[in-house]
């Protein structure tokens, strides 16, 4: 067994492991600290598969932007101070039944996906590769996100301001 | 051919424009423009029946109404001989001045408008009557006259009296209505028409044999023609106010003066003399022998009840009667012509003696009004004196009152004396050379002149002579405006006699007579007496007997205060309550109706409601029973139905919830859904 | 791991944030499955991405990750206001889209 393939599979174990965690967790601050570990694991992951510009802007964006967003969140709207942040559940049971259904679905349609080789043919420095796709074939579709960003933190911060008197 | 049709133009605007005007009236809410509408149709109204005295006699309108079996058609038509001319231009004439009069008489009622269309209604009815030529319409038109009598007596209908009077009237006319139409019909039924023109061509070659009459194609026992004849004079007696429906004639005195004058003088308690001149015809000398007799007793008890009456109004009221009864009288002995005229000449200064009671009425009402004090405005014991206040209706009362008690040089006399002359040489010629039973007849309408020339004279003396006998007070009564006074000035002028006409002294000479031509009577006429010395005698005599009257009322009322209804002698009481008919069919007629309603009633209660009420409460416990099954059962259905359909809705709405985390949930499934159904059916055919 | 190992395992993180996002209640919550949903594409593009070499998929990633911190940004703020308004992160109190 490759060393690669033994990472992958810790990896992954973690990936499936965390999802688990954060199904049946019921405290907000457990599920905070779970989720940041389950994208750690998904950056590994995205190294291990030729991913490596995916997976630093992965710990980038989400572990230090958006899961500090969530923290800020969970610490701004819940109680914190003299009770457990504990959330409760509901319509476990439909909701169990179509995620069930879905990932049998989805199980069932890669399985008859017509084969793959399975080995990765990208090599060397993806990196340089990205930056010129971005500036390039992707220049429009770039700007346009950079140009959503913009909006959106503007219209967030709008949204989030305090009510005038 | 065209000059018809001017003229049935013509007399289609004349019927309509009361008619028209009287619905613009009762439309219109405007007080002032009702005023100037109706007084506007009734002058168009009289134009076109002064303009119609030019068509020829033979135009008339005639359309078939309906046919019914074998060849019995109904026509519909107006006439155009001369009685319905002069009597529709008097008709409008007398209408017009009257609508003049109400102008001011009705100037502070509230009801104005309604007064108006009222009028209007009456005067388009009346000339329905006048115009018609079918029995049937003529019935038509004598209802509608009927109606608008009931209207207009009630027309103050916050008064319980004027309510009471106004169903005296109406009821009281039904009855003798009620002999009319069974004339009618009988009339159909024998001779199959009731076209005027018809029956009096058909009446024209009558010929009587045997105890029967041949009338053209059939024959017809002359116990029949009496009989129809008769029932037919039931309408007249009712209308015209003849004994012994006479009663509600005073009563009607509720209505408005001007109504008074107008419906209850001058034309429509005329109506029965005149259809009784359009049906002259068919009359048997047995039938107007008993018209004559009606017509005499009318006269005498009118003219008896007049005498002691101290409502102003009243005593016209009976003289009306009175005067209707010499009417139908000179009818009933064959003075065809000197009825007509007494009808004309009484419309006139009967109308005018009433507009001028009226102008005293108002006058003494404003005065209560002014002063303070409350009298009774129509009671002539407050009157007296008012010939100096009131100059203009004292003159125009005297020469009526004059010309009704029949002092020459008025037109009174010219009608009474002719009536008096045919009835003297009527009782002659039956009786032969000497004096009979008959000239009971005769003797009753020269006593009759005697008592009108008598409480004629009463009134005059106690209104308008004599001191003021009004309570004390400053106040005077005055004359009242010109819109009142002169319409009466002007019907009392068309009271004196060179009107009619140039001699004095003799009746028939006066020109209408060259134009109303009696038809030909069933009775045959051999006047043998010299009319003439009899004019002379009978002249004498009857401005004897005036003056005399007269003369006997200045005697006993000048300057005196006629004597409270309760301090009256027997025979002044028997006067005063009109001789005590109303009591008589109070306690003939109506209380044993009463009784036998009251019975009835009784009857009602224990017995029918009884079964009624055993029927109610079957009901009752059937509905129970019903109720109970709807409640339990068919209540049930339904309740379930809609529990369940609630439920349903339960579970519908929970999809509906406004929670955004189940609209994601279904959105999911409807995903999933998509997904199985895209791979199952159309992408890869993957197998599950 | 194969790559159909893999793309299982991202089905698997995808269902679970799927289910996240249906049953808790917390609003917060419904956002980390909804990362997680997204996590799992990314999971799929870079899988996919693997033996292209132009690394269209791995644009995509970067991209869904762009628009992924907006989202978040966006809707922390919305969540803010509801908070706010009704004193409560539990979506099930904001349910005024209740026909």
């Amino acid at each position: 067994m490759e060393i690669a393939e033994l990472f992958s599979l810790i990896f992954g174990g973690l990936l499936a492991l965390g999802c688990m965690i954060l199904v049946l967790t019921k405290n907000l601050f457990y599920a905070a600290i779970t989720l940041m570990m389950t994208f750690l694991a998904v950056a590994a992951i995205y190294i291990l598969y030729g991913a490596e510009f995916v997976a630093i802007s992965q710990i980038v964006v989400y572990v230090g932007g958006v899961l500090v967003l969530l923290i800020f969140g969970i610490l701004l709207t819940q109680r914190v101070q003299g009770y457990k942040v504990e959330v409760s559940s509901y319509r476990i049971i439909p909701g169990a039944l179509i995620s069930g259904a879905f990932f049998y679905l989805l199980v069932n349609v890669i399985h008859n996906l017509p084969s793959h080789s399975g080995t990765s043919t990208i090599s060397g420095n993806t990196i340089e590769q990205i930056g010129i796709n971005l500036v390039t074939e992707n220049i429009l579709v770039f700007e346009a996100v950079a140009i959503l960003l913009l909006v959106a933190l503007i219209g967030a911060a709008t949204i989030a301001k305090p009510e005038q008197p | 051919m065209e000059a018809a049709q001017n003229h049935s133009t013509l007399l289609i605007i004349l019927l309509l424009a009361p008619l028209a005007s009287a619905v613009l009236t009762l439309l219109l809410r405007n007080r002032k423009g009702a005023l100037w509408l109706s007084v506007g149709g009734v002058i168009i109204s009289f134009v076109s029946a002064v303009l119609l005295f030019n068509s020829p006699e033979s135009s008339a309108i005639h359309f078939t109404w309906l046919s019914i079996g074998e060849g019995r058609t109904l026509t519909f038509g107006f006439s155009f001989d001369w009685l319905s001319r002069i009597i529709a231009a008097l008709v409008t004439f007398v209408s017009l001045l009257v609508h003049v009069y109400s102008v001011g008489y009705m100037r502070h009622d509230t009801g104005i408008n309604r007064y108006f269309a009222f009028l209007g209604l009456f005067t388009f009815s009346m000339l329905g009557i006048v115009l018609s030529q079918s029995l049937l319409m003529v019935f038509f038109f004598w209802e509608l006259v009927g109606f608008t009598s009931y209207l207009l007596i009630g027309f103050w209908y916050q008064k319980a009296s004027a309510n009471q009077a106004a169903k005296k009237a109406f009821i009281v006319n039904r009855i003798g209505d009620l002999g009319f139409l069974a004339g009618i019909a009988l009339l159909w039924g024998w001779l199959g028409t009731m076209n005027l023109d018809e029956l009096q061509s058909i009446f024209a070659v009558a010929q009587y044999d045997n105890g029967y009459w041949l009338l053209g194609i059939t024959e017809l026992s002359n116990l029949a023609l009496i009989g129809t004849a008769l029932a037919l004079f039931c309408g007249v007696i009712g209308k015209s106010a003849q004994f012994p429906l006479q009663v509600w004639l005073p009563d009607a005195m509720e209505g408005p003066t001007p109504v008074s004058a107008l419906i209850h003088a001058a034309t429509m308690v005329a109506a029965g003399v005149f259809l009784l001149a359009r049906i002259f015809f068919i009359f048997p000398v047995e039938a107007l022998t008993v018209v004559a007799i009606i017509g005499a007793i009318t006269a005498l008890i009118g003219a008896i009840a007049a005498l002691t009456q101290t409502d102003i109004k009243k005593v016209l009221a009976f003289s009306t009667i009175s005067q209707l009864g010499y009417m139908v009288l000179a009818m009933g002995v064959g003075a065809w012509f000197a009825a007509l005229f007494h009808m004309i000449t009484h419309a006139f200064f009967k109308a005018a003696l009433f507009l001028s009671s009226g102008s005293v009425i108002h006058s003494m009402h404003e005065w209560e009004e002014k002063s303070g004090q409350h009298i009774d405005p129509q009671d002539m014991r407050y009157m007296g004196g008012l010939r100096k206040q009131m100059p203009v209706t004292f003159y125009s009362y005297l020469i009526a009152m004059l010309s009704l008690a029949g002092l020459p040089f008025f037109s009174g006399f010219l009608s009474k004396d002719a009536i008096i002359v045919e009835a003297w040489a009527w009782a002659s010629n039956l009786s032969g050379a000497g004096i009979s039973v008959f000239h009971l007849i005769p003797i009753i309408a020269l006593l009759t002149a005697f008592l009108t020339a008598f409480y004629m004279g009463r009134q005059l003396f106690l209104v308008f002579f004599g001191k003021r006998r009004l309570p004390i007070s400053e106040v005077k009564p005055i004359e009242v405006e010109g819109w009142m006074k002169w319409p009466t000035a002007i019907l009392s002028l068309l009271s004196l006699g060179f009107f009619y006409s140039l001699n004095p002294l003799d009746g028939e000479a006066t020109w209408l007579n060259d134009l109303l031509k009696a038809p030909a009577s069933l009775v045959s006429s051999t006047t043998t007496m010299d009319t003439h010395s009899l004019h002379l005698i009978m002249a004498a005599v009857t401005v004897f007997l005036a003056v005399a009257g007269i003369a006997v009322a200045y005697k006993k009322y000048t300057d005196k205060t006629p004597t409270a209804a309760d301090q009256l002698s027997p025979i002044g009481k028997f006067s005063y309550h009109q001789l005590y008919f109303n009591r008589a069919y109070h306690s003939a007629f109506v209380q044993p109706f009463t009784k036998l309603s009251s019975f009835i009633a009784r009857f009602d209660h224990a017995i029918i409601d009884g079964l009624v009420n055993l029927l109610g409460v079957m009901g009752v416990v059937l509905s129970q029973l019903l109720g109970w099954i709807d409640r339990y059962i068919v209540d049930g259905i339904v309740n379930s139905s809609a529990w369940l359909s609630g439920r349903f809705g339960q579970v519908t709405r929970g999809i509906q919830g406004g929670n955004a985390q189940s609209y994601l949930l279904w959105g999911v499934v409807g995903i999933l859904l998509m997904m199985v159904w895209v791979f199952q059916f159309i992408a890869w055919k993957v197998t599950f | 791991m194969s790559t159909e190992q893999l793309l299982i395992l991202a089905a698997f993180v995808f269902c679970s944030g799927l289910f996240i996002a249906l049953t808790k209640k917390n609003s917060i919550f419904i956002l980390i499955g909804i990362e997680l949903m997204l996590n799992a594409s990314n999971i799929n593009f870079v899988a996919f991405s693997q033996d292209d070499p132009t690394l269209q998929g791995q644009m995509a990633a970067i991209f869904v990750m762009v628009i992924a911190a907006a989202e978040t940004a966006v809707a922390l703020a919305i969540l803010f206001k509801i908070y706010r308004h009704y004193q409560s992160s539990d979506l099930k109190d904001a349910n005024e889209l209740k026909g």
